[in-house]
């Protein structure tokens, strides 16, 4: 605050003893904690409702595809086992290499397994 | 501090309380008793608690300031959503209490005028500083903006509000 400002600080203060003459009495509220309650209890109890609502829904909904299948797996189970066992990548040919015959079985002698002799001998 | 204490400071500040609402209301009468009396439940149901780091007195006016803010809010929403369909409000109801008015002396009246005229935070830290008797920091405190920007605000407002009382003085001596 400055001495400049003395007659502001006074115009002002005329306005407020003007305010405080017509300003009402003094009450408070009366208090809505009840009220409060009440509203949050019930909110609690919609959102509650639309909870189990929605997880019935999604149980209804989910349920063929969760049942099980007479193998004792579900349904969902055996379709992923499937597709594991019989999907192959696409480069899986390059691992079938010549005489790989010979790496599985258990060589026989005087069986040809097809590998070309040399020149001169025999 | 229990509810006994706190009804004891608020009766206290009571009158100052409403001097700072009707000038968060802009002058409307019944809007800045709804608007204490909303402020005030706020404080008794401990939606909005007093934790010291204030005077009471601040955090009070920075209670009914965002409550205030949020009326306003909810009033032009409310005035976007339906008036265009629904103008239930009467013309002018956005002025000044009349009542209000009519009992302001003359020098309250130019005053209140000119400081209408201020923007918003203008408006606000110059009332916080010369009408409540609060320093800028406190006026900061109540406005929840930086000391520096309610010093700038301030500065503004006061120069502004001489400027706009010198021309209203000139007016009536020419009238």
């Amino acid at each position: 605050m400055t001495g400049d400002d003395r007659d502001l600080y006074d115009a002002f203060a005329e306005a407020r003893r003007e305010d405080a003459e017509h300003a009402p009495p003094m009450s408070f509220p009366a208090r809505r904690r009840p009220e409060h309650r009440r509203r949050s209890w019930s909110g609690a109890l919609v959102v509650g409702t639309a909870c189990a609502a929605a997880l019935v829904v999604a149980a209804v909904w989910l349920r063929p595809a969760l049942r099980p299948s007479d193998h004792g797996s579900t349904g969902l189970q055996e379709q992923a086992v499937v597709s594991i066992t019989t999907w192959k990548p696409a480069t899986d040919f390059l691992l079938d290499t010549p005489g790989r015959a010979l790496l599985r079985g258990v060589p026989v002698i005087g069986e040809s397994h097809g590998v070309a002799r040399a020149p001169g001998h025999g | 501090m229990d509810d006994t204490e706190l009804q004891v400071e608020l009766a206290r500040l009571h009158s100052a309380s409403f001097g700072w609402a009707l000038w968060c209301c802009d002058h409307r009468r019944d809007e800045a008793e709804d608007l204490l009396q909303t402020a005030y439940l706020k404080v008794l149901d401990r939606s909005a608690t007093f934790d010291g780091r204030s005077s009471l007195r601040t955090w009070l006016f920075g209670v009914i300031r965002r409550t205030a803010a949020a009326q306003h809010r909810r009033q032009r929403v409310r005035a976007l959503l339906f008036d265009r369909w629904l103008s239930t409000e009467p013309a002018g109801a956005s002025a000044a209490d009349p009542e209000s008015i009519a009992c302001d002396s003359e020098r309250s009246r130019t005053l209140r005028q000119a400081v209408a005229a201020l923007s918003t935070r203008q408006r606000q830290v110059v009332h916080l500083v010369f009408y409540q008797d609060l320093t800028v920091e406190e006026a900061s405190r109540v406005m929840n903006i930086p000391v520096g920007t309610a010093r700038t605000h301030f500065d503004r407002g006061k120069r502004r509000l001489r400027e706009l009382l010198a021309g209203q003085e000139v007016d009536h001596d020419r009238g």
